[in-house]
C-alpha cells in the first residue's frame, strides 16, 4: 500500500498504534494460563465438580428431624501435574495420613442469618482415610437437621487439613494442604399442626364444654404450629353435635360460634387461641352431645378432635314431633333419666283414661369386657336420657283417635325423682 | 293461658329453638298455635283431672300386668361379622326378625365410633338381605377399637328397641405385631456387614468399606476405631473378648490390588488389625467362630479360591486347614458355620449353570470343618447364602426365594420348611404384575435356650419398570426352628417392617440379639418379652 499524503500516513500510523495498544491491553487482561508447580510438603485438593460438588459447593436436602441425603467429595493427592486439579501445587511421594476436619462452620440460614444448624450436626460418614500420593479418596457426608429447624436454605463451610503436614503457602501465595468446600442444605418445608390445651402445651384429646340449657357456653383450644414453615389459611369448623343418649337430638353446628374461625397465617412455633361457644338451646335435654372440631390449613394435615358438650340441666319431656300425624305414625318422647334407673311413661286421653304405658331402664352402658353398667357405676356409652316410642296405639294394638293426650313420664334425674308431663296432639 | 300441668314440661316442648331431632326441626309452638284458644282451654281443664288420675296411676306403678302396656319389642340385633374386621371391612348386624328399615338406615340410630380417637367413623349404611351393613368410607389404622351403637330402631309394628345395644370390635392386626426390636443409633450410612457383642454393652460393628466401630453403652453410641487404606470388603466381625476380635476382608498388599483375602485379628480392641493368614487371589465371605473354654477359639470360613473353598482356623494351635478349591467351575462358597460342640460344620454356596442361572450347593462336615461331604439337595434348590446351626447336629440352610432347609449334618438328611412353618413365601400381585420375594442369609440360636432363634434376610418388592424396594426380614422361632413368626422394628415405617435389608445377626442370649444391614442399620432386641402392638398402637394409617 502506498501513502498518498503525509496526513494519510499519520492516520495509518495512529490506527496501527491504537491496534497495538488494544492488543497489549487485551493481553494484560486475559487470564494467564496457571502453571502447575511442585511445592514443598505436597498438597491435596478437594476436587471441584467431583462427587456431589457443583463447583466448590455441595447441595444437600432433607427434612427437619431427619438427616440429609448423602453427599460426597473427593480428596486428591496429586503426584504429577495432571492430577493437580486446583493448579496450586503437587509433590511426588508425599502421603497425607493425618487428615482431619479443620473447620466446620455453623450452617446459617441464607434469608434469616439468626437461624442456624449447628456445626455439630455435620456427619462425616466415612473416615478421612490416609490419602496416598497419586490417589483419591471419596468421602461421604450428611447433616442431621434438628427437629423444628425452619425450612429454608442454609450455608456453611467445611475445611480439611492434615494435623502433621501442616497447611502452607505456595509461591503464588495460595493456601496449600488445606482445602475447603461449601455445603448448602435445603431444609424442605413440612407443615404440621397440633391442637393443644388452652393453658398448657399438652395435646388436646377432646374439647369439653359444660353449660345449662339456654346458656351460651364456651371452651378454648389452641392451635400450635409444629411444622417448620408458617401455617397458612387455617380454618376451624365444627360438625353438628349429636346426643350420646339414644334420643337422637342434634344441636346443629349453626349454634356454634368459633372465634376466630380462620386466620391467614400462623408462624413457626406459635399458637393461636380459638374459642368455641355454643348457644345451648332452651328446653334441650341434659346429657352429653358429641361432635367434631376440625382444623384445616393449606399446608398441614387436617386435625380433628371430639367436641363434647355436657348439658348439666334437665328438662321435662321433649317430643320429636307434636302434633303427631299419620306419617310417620310414631310419637317419640324423650326425657332425662339417670343411667340404670327405672322409668315409666303413661299416656292419658282427654277422658283421663290411660291408653298406653311403657316402662324400662335407662341404658347404663357396657364395659369393655361386655358387662352392663349399673346405676352406681355407669359404663361407657351410658345414657342420661331416654327416648320412648308411642306407635299411636292403645295397649290392645288399636289406633287411637285424633285429639290431645297427656304424656306423663316418671324417672330419676340426678338421683331425684322427676315427674314430667306434657301435652301431645294426635292428628289422624 | 296457664296450663293445668306445672313444671318445665308444662311450658311445652322445645319451641323456637334450633334443636334438631334427627333431621327434622321441632317447632311445637307453631303447631300448637293452630289450635283455637277455646279448644286448648277445654283440654286444659280436662287435663287437671287427667293429671290427678295419672299421678294416682303412677303411684300404683308396681302393678303386675298393665293392660295398656304394648307387647314387648322382641327383636335383638346380633353381630354377623367377626369381632376383628379388616381395615376397611364391613360391620354386619343381623336382627332376628323384620324391622322398620328406614329407622335402621337412620345414621343417628347406627353409630360407629373410633375408640382410639373418640371420633365417629364415617361410612355408609345399607341392607344386604336382612343384614344391616355399615361400610367405612376409608381404611382405618390397624388395631383400632370400634364401638358400634345401635339404638332407636323400630320393628314393623313401630315398637322401639328398648335399650341401645353396643358391640365392640377392632380392626385387624398389622402383618407383624411383635415390635420388640429397636433401632440403635448408627455411626455410618455404610452397609454394616458384621456385628458382634461381648456383653450387653460392649460390641463392635464393621462396614463393608472396612470401618470398625465400637460401642461400650449398648449401642447408644458407636465410636470409630479402625479404618485403613489397606483393608476393605470386611464382613462378620466376631469378638472373643473386649480386646480380641476377628473379621474377614480384602487386604491390599502394597496398594495395587485387592484380590487377596485374609482373616484379620485385633488384640487392642479394634484399634489395629493384623493379618492372621491370607490367600491371593481368593475371597472370604463369612466367618463363624466357636469359643472354647480354656482354649483360644476356632473358626470356619467360606469363600472361593477360583472355585468353592473353605478354611478352618484353630487359634490355639495356630493351624489352618483348607477345604478345596473343589475344582468345579462356577461353584462358589458363601457361608460356613460350626456347631457348638465343634464336631459338625456346614458349608453352602452356589453353582452357576449359565450366565443367568445358578442353584444352591451344600456340604457337611463331621470333623469340625477340616473336610466336607457334598449334600444331596432337593432338585433345583435355589442359591444358598447362609447357614446356621440349631443344635449340635441340625443346621438351617438359607437361600433365595424363601429357601429354608433343615440339614442333619450327621445323616445328610434335608427337610424343607415352608409356609406352614411360618416362612414367608413369594407373593404375586396381579394388579401390578409385581411380586415380593424373600431371601434369607443368616440363622442364629440363643446359646442359653436352643428353642429361641432367628432367621434374617431380605424382602424384595419388584414391580416391572420400577426400582426394587428392599426391606429387612426378621423371623423368630420359639420352638427350636419348627415354626417362625415375623418380627418388626419399633417406629420403623410400614408398620414396623420398613427397615433396610439385613446382613448379620448376633445372639448373645435369648434376652439380647443384634442385627445389622444396609444404610448403617443396627437394631437390638434387649428382652425376650415379645412386645406386641396393642389397641391404638397405630393412631394413623
Amino acid at each position: 500500500m502506498k501513502y498518498r499524503t503525509s496526513a494519510d500516513h499519520a492516520r495509518v500510523v495512529t490506527a496501527w498504534s491504537l491496534a497495538l495498544l488494544l492488543g497489549l491491553v487485551l493481553l494484560l487482561l486475559a487470564p494467564r494460563s496457571v502453571q502447575a508447580q511442585q511445592v514443598v510438603g505436597g498438597d491435596f485438593d478437594i476436587c471441584d465438580y467431583c462427587g456431589s460438588l457443583s463447583a466448590n459447593t455441595m447441595h444437600l436436602r432433607g427434612r427437619a428431624g431427619f438427616g440429609t441425603n448423602l453427599g460426597t467429595f473427593v480428596l486428591i493427592n496429586a503426584a504429577n501435574d495432571a492430577q493437580d486439579v486446583d493448579r496450586d501445587g503437587w509433590t511426588s511421594g508425599v502421603d497425607f495420613t493425618n487428615l482431619y476436619l479443620n473447620q466446620v462452620t455453623d450452617f446459617g440460614n441464607v434469608a434469616i442469618p439468626s437461624r442456624v444448624i449447628a456445626s455439630r450436626n455435620f456427619v462425616l460418614s466415612e473416615f478421612l482415610n490416609p490419602l496416598r500420593n497419586g490417589f483419591q479418596n471419596v468421602v461421604s457426608v450428611s447433616v442431621n437437621i434438628p427437629v423444628g429447624t425452619p425450612a429454608g436454605l442454609y450455608r456453611g463451610q467445611v475445611a480439611i487439613a492434615d494435623s502433621v503436614n501442616r497447611p502452607g503457602i505456595n509461591p503464588d501465595g495460595e493456601q496449600t494442604r488445606l482445602d475447603v468446600f461449601f455445603v448448602e442444605i435445603e431444609v424442605v418445608p413440612t407443615g404440621g399442626a397440633e391442637l393443644v390445651q388452652a393453658d398448657t402445651a399438652a395435646r388436646l384429646d377432646s374439647l369439653v364444654i359444660r353449660g345449662r340449657a339456654g346458656e351460651r357456653a364456651s371452651g378454648v383450644a389452641r392451635i400450635a404450629n409444629t411444622g417448620n414453615t408458617p401455617l397458612t389459611d387455617v380454618r376451624v369448623s365444627v360438625s353438628d353435635l349429636r346426643s350420646e343418649s339414644a334420643v337422637g337430638i342434634i344441636i346443629p353446628s349453626s349454634r356454634v360460634t368459633i372465634s376466630p374461625p380462620s386466620f391467614s397465617s400462623l408462624d413457626i412455633g406459635d399458637t393461636a387461641r380459638v374459642t368455641v361457644a355454643i348457644d345451648i338451646p332452651r328446653g334441650i335435654l341434659g346429657g352429653k352431645y358429641r361432635g367434631t372440631l376440625f382444623v384445616q390449613s393449606a399446608n398441614a394435615p387436617p386435625l380433628q378432635v371430639p367436641l363434647i358438650l355436657i348439658v348439666t340441666s334437665s328438662r321435662g319431656i321433649v317430643f320429636e314431633n307434636n302434633p303427631v300425624r299419620n306419617t310417620p305414625g310414631v310419637a317419640r318422647i324423650a326425657f332425662n333419666g339417670d343411667p340404670g334407673t327405672e322409668y315409666k311413661v303413661l299416656i292419658f286421653d282427654m277422658n283421663g283414661l290411660v291408653v298406653y304405658t311403657t316402662r324400662g331402664t335407662v341404658f347404663a352402658g357396657v364395659t369393655v369386657a361386655g358387662a352392663p353398667g349399673t346405676t352406681a357405676s355407669p359404663a361407657a356409652g351410658a345414657d342420661f336420657a331416654v327416648s320412648v316410642t308411642w306407635p299411636l296405639e292403645n295397649g290392645r294394638g288399636e289406633g287411637v283417635a285424633s285429639g290431645m293426650y297427656l304424656v306423663v313420664a316418671e324417672s330419676i334425674v340426678n338421683t331425684q325423682r322427676q315427674l314430667a308431663q306434657a301435652k301431645l296432639i294426635v292428628i289422624r | 293461658m296457664k296450663s293445668a300441668a306445672s313444671g318445665p314440661a308444662a311450658r311445652g316442648p322445645i319451641s323456637g329453638e334450633n334443636v334438631t331431632w334427627g333431621t327434622r326441626i321441632a317447632r311445637h309452638r307453631g303447631d300448637l298455635s293452630t289450635l283455637t284458644k277455646a279448644s286448648v282451654m277445654r283440654v286444659s281443664i280436662l287435663l287437671r283431672g287427667v293429671i290427678a288420675a295419672s299421678l294416682a296411676t303412677l303411684a300404683l306403678g308396681g302393678c303386675d300386668k298393665d293392660p295398656n302396656a304394648p307387647p314387648a319389642f322382641s327383636l335383638t340385633p346380633s353381630l354377623a361379622s367377626a369381632l376383628i374386621i379388616p381395615r376397611q371391612g364391613a360391620i354386619r348386624v343381623l336382627f332376628n326378625g323384620p324391622i322398620n328399615r328406614s329407622s335402621a338406615l337412620d345414621p343417628s340410630n347406627f353409630t360407629v365410633t373410633n375408640t382410639c380417637t373418640g371420633l365417629p367413623v364415617p361410612g355408609s349404611l345399607r341392607f344386604s338381605g336382612d343384614t344391616l351393613v355399615f361400610s367405612p368410607s376409608e381404611a382405618l389404622p390397624f388395631l383400632t377399637g370400634l364401638s358400634v351403637r345401635i339404638q332407636g330402631i323400630l320393628d314393623v309394628n313401630n315398637r322401639q328397641l328398648p335399650q341401645p345395644v353396643i358391640f365392640r370390635l377392632r380392626t385387624e392386626n398389622p402383618p407383624v405385631t411383635d415390635v420388640s426390636w429397636e433401632q440403635l443409633s448408627s455411626p455410618t450410612n455404610d452397609f454394616v456387614s458384621g456385628v458382634s457383642f461381648v456383653d450387653r454393652n460392649y460390641g463392635y460393628i464393621t462396614t463393608q468399606g472396612g470401618g470398625v466401630y465400637r460401642t461400650d453403652n449398648g449401642g447408644i453410641s458407636f465410636a470409630a476405631f479402625f479404618k485403613s487404606l489397606d483393608v476393605t470388603g470386611t464382613r462378620d466381625i466376631r469378638a472373643v473378648s473386649k480386646d480380641s476380635l476377628y473379621m474377614v476382608g480384602a487386604p491390599s498388599f502394597g496398594g495395587s490390588t485387592l484380590s487377596a483375602t485374609a482373616l484379620f485379628r485385633s488384640i487392642d480392641s479394634g484399634r489395629t488389625f493384623q493379618v492372621v493368614f491370607s490367600e491371593d487371589p481368593a475371597n472370604m465371605f463369612s466367618l463363624a467362630l466357636r469359643e472354647r473354654t480354656g482354649a483360644a477359639p476356632e473358626m470356619v470360613i467360606a469363600g472361593s479360591r477360583g472355585t468353592l473353598a473353605a478354611w478352618r482356623y484353630d487359634q490355639q494351635k495356630d493351624s489352618i486347614a483348607r477345604f478345596g478349591p473343589v475344582g468345579i467351575a462356577g461353584r462358589s462358597g458363601r457361608m460356613a458355620d460350626i456347631a457348638a460342640n465343634g464336631t459338625n460344620a456346614a458349608l453352602v454356596g452356589l453353582q452357576a449353570l449359565s450366565a443367568t442361572q445358578a442353584i444352591g450347593v451344600a456340604y457337611r462336615s463331621n470333623d469340625g470343618g477340616r473336610s466336607y461331604t457334598e449334600v444331596t439337595l432337593p432338585a433345583n434348590t435355589r442359591i444358598l447364602r447362609g447357614v446356621g446351626f440349631i443344635n449340635n447336629t441340625d443346621a438351617f440352610l438359607l437361600g433365595d426365594t424363601s429357601t429354608v432347609l433343615r440339614l442333619n449334618t450327621s445323616t445328610g438328611a434335608v427337610t424343607a420348611l415352608g409356609a406352614t412353618n411360618g416362612i414367608p413365601q413369594t407373593v404375586l400381585d396381579p394388579s401390578t404384575g409385581g411380586a415380593t420375594y424373600y431371601f434369607f442369609n443368616r440363622a442364629r440360636f440363643a446359646p442359653d435356650d436352643p428353642n429361641i432363634g432367628w432367621i434374617i434376610g431380605t424382602a424384595v418388592r419388584r414391580i416391572p419398570g420400577q426400582t426394587d424396594v428392599r426391606r429387612g426380614v426378621i423371623l423368630l422361632t420359639r420352638d427350636g426352628g419348627q415354626t417362625f413368626t415375623r418380627q418388626a422394628v419399633r417406629n420403623a415405617s410400614e408398620d414396623g417392617l420398613g427397615f433396610p435389608e439385613l446382613r448379620d445377626i448376633f445372639v448373645l442370649d435369648k434376652n439380647f440379639a443384634v442385627v445389622s444391614g444396609d444404610n448403617g442399620f443396627v437394631a437390638a432386641r434387649k428382652s425376650d418379652l415379645q412386645n406386641f402392638a396393642t389397641l391404638c398402637s397405630f393412631p394413623t394409617q
